[in-house]
């Protein structure tokens, strides 16, 4: 009966093609070195921040930063960057969008935003988030081989990608916070970008791939 | 041994069990990953306990059709094919975005596909409700679910504390928490939302509706009434709780009577859906055959 090969024929190649994909691990060139990024970073101090079994265990990320760099006047930025080795796995990056509100954040506002630093420019979300009397100007994009990432979906969409292409499917979320404290939004973004140019070298030379 | 399927009155063989068998094994295979991540998912996640459930009633969707689907001549329809590959591309691309979602529906689709192809639209048309009551099956990706019930959470928490201003409770509602006099909160968050029922009570009302209902409007109308009635089971949950925490006291609130209204909440839905639903079918003649019947 020909119906029959004809749903066999085409049963049987998608189902090698998807345990390929499914068992493939693409390895990326070198480890990531996050830690190795310095404490001090022009005229930026860093202290790290603990970070708790149970967080890391949710985050599931290959490797964390997560720390405060303050500069000389006391402006003190909050930097989180998570890399993934591979996506593929379970250990997909969560974004704060999600992740906040449960930590009891609230969010009152999320905008995409052009964001300027080193010579570039990426579209950044910028969210305004408030827990009982604190409020923070957070910033978060993801970065992955493909380039720099605004949405949960773009960065979904570029996996399926390079996971057909084969290539790593290694990604980075870079976050940054920074208090109002009676600043406005703008000016605290100000702040963010001005310790994005100090941060990016380090943070370049930390990462295995260099598109960043 | 082919064409036992027998008393077919077309002239195309039938495909033989044996044929049936080796597509069967291939999917399984295929799906093999997929569907062992589904079940862990029904069995930790108990949004989706009801996960278990719903292949064995679809299964026994079609098996009430059999006399019926004995009698209709085998056709093959050329969408089953395109449905076939739509699946299989799903699953290609789903597989690689190791997006969970997207694979589980390419199984219910590829089912429904190899169906339509090896049998005909006639035949499909009896049993389509099977395949889509499969649907339920499946959790609604998180970020999804969490954007479609958290308005409805607002809705039910304001609601909530306006009942509880009627009644005399001070309270403070900021967002889905109330807080209660004794520095007590209620955070009507999504793990105690009473939403946690609702893909549950969705697939009930499903069910419900084409068991019971003859006219599509009045099956839809049933369907839909599931949202409301779980979202006032929802306030009414919120309301015992606060006036346990209150009146009795914030362990009573917290243990006893929350555990206990997830129940009793369920059993309220379930019963507003029951009485709708014989609601809808009074006035009808008895003997118009419910359930899928054309």
């Amino acid at each position: 009966m020909k119906k029959f090969w004809i749903i066999l024929v085409l049963l049987i190649p998608f189902g090698a093609m998807a345990t390929v994909l499914r068992y493939l691990v693409v390895e990326p060139e070198r480890p990531s070195q996050l830690a190795a990024i310095p404490l001090q970073i022009g005229e930026w101090e860093g202290a790290d921040f603990p970070i708790s079994e149970a967080t890391a265990a949710v985050l599931q990320a290959t490797e964390i930063l997560l720390r405060s760099y303050a500069d000389s006047s006391g402006t003190s930025v909050g930097v989180y960057v998570g890399y993934f080795r591979d996506q593929k796995y379970g250990s997909q990056i969560h974004s704060p969008r999600h992740c906040l509100p449960g930590g009891g954040w609230v969010l009152t506002d999320i905008q995409h935003v052009p964001f300027r630093f080193g010579e570039k420019q990426v579209e950044v979300n910028r969210m305004t988030i408030t827990r009982r009397a604190r409020t923070d100007q957070m910033f978060y994009w993801f970065h992955t081989r493909s380039g720099d990432l605004t949405s949960e979906y773009a960065l979904k969409f570029d996996l399926v990608r390079n996971s057909l292409l084969l290539s790593p499917t290694d990604a980075v979320i870079i976050r940054l916070t920074v208090g109002q404290q009676g600043r406005t939004p703008e000016e605290c973004q100000r702040i963010s970008e001005r310790f994005m140019d100090a941060f990016l070298p380090a943070l370049r030379q930390s990462l295995p791939f260099r598109s960043l | 041994m082919p064409n036992s399927s027998a008393s077919h009155i077309d002239n195309k063989p039938a495909p033989a069990w044996w044929q049936i068998g080796l597509i069967a094994l291939v999917i399984v295979l295929m799906y093999l990953p997929v569907l062992s991540n589904l079940a862990r998912d029904w069995y930790t996640d108990d949004n989706y306990s009801h996960g278990f459930l719903i292949l064995p009633i679809s299964f026994w969707l079609v098996w009430r059709k059999r006399e019926t689907l004995r009698s209709i001549p085998l056709e093959s329809s050329k969408w089953g094919l395109v449905a076939i590959i739509g699946a299989l591309l799903m699953y290609l691309l789903g597989t690689a975005g190791m997006e969970y979602f997207t694979v589980r529906v390419s199984f219910v689709l590829l089912l429904f596909g190899i169906t339509l192809y090896l049998a005909g639209a006639r035949l499909v048309r009896e049993i389509w409700f099977a395949f889509f009551f499969l649907l339920f099956m499946i959790p609604v990706p998180y970020v999804i679910y969490y954007s479609a019930t958290f308005p409805l959470q607002l809705i039910g928490s304001k609601v909530a504390a306006g009942v509880l201003g009627v009644i005399g409770i001070p309270h403070l509602r900021q967002g889905n928490v109330i807080h209660l006099p004794d520095n007590y909160s209620l955070e009507v968050a999504e793990a105690c939302s009473g939403l946690r029922s609702l893909v549950t009570l969705l697939a009930l009302g499903a069910l419900l509706a084409y068991l019971t209902q003859n006219k599509l409007w009045k099956a839809l109308l049933l369907f839909a009434a599931t949202v409301p009635i779980a979202i006032a089971a929802n306030i009414f949950r919120i309301c015992v709780t606060a006036i346990g925490a209150y009146g009795i006291s914030r362990e009573v609130a917290e243990g006893t009577i929350h555990e206990l209204s997830g129940t009793i909440v369920f059993m309220f839905s379930l019963i507003c859906l029951l009485i709708l639903s014989s609601l809808l079918r009074t006035g009808e003649s008895k003997d118009a055959p419910p359930g899928g019947g054309s």
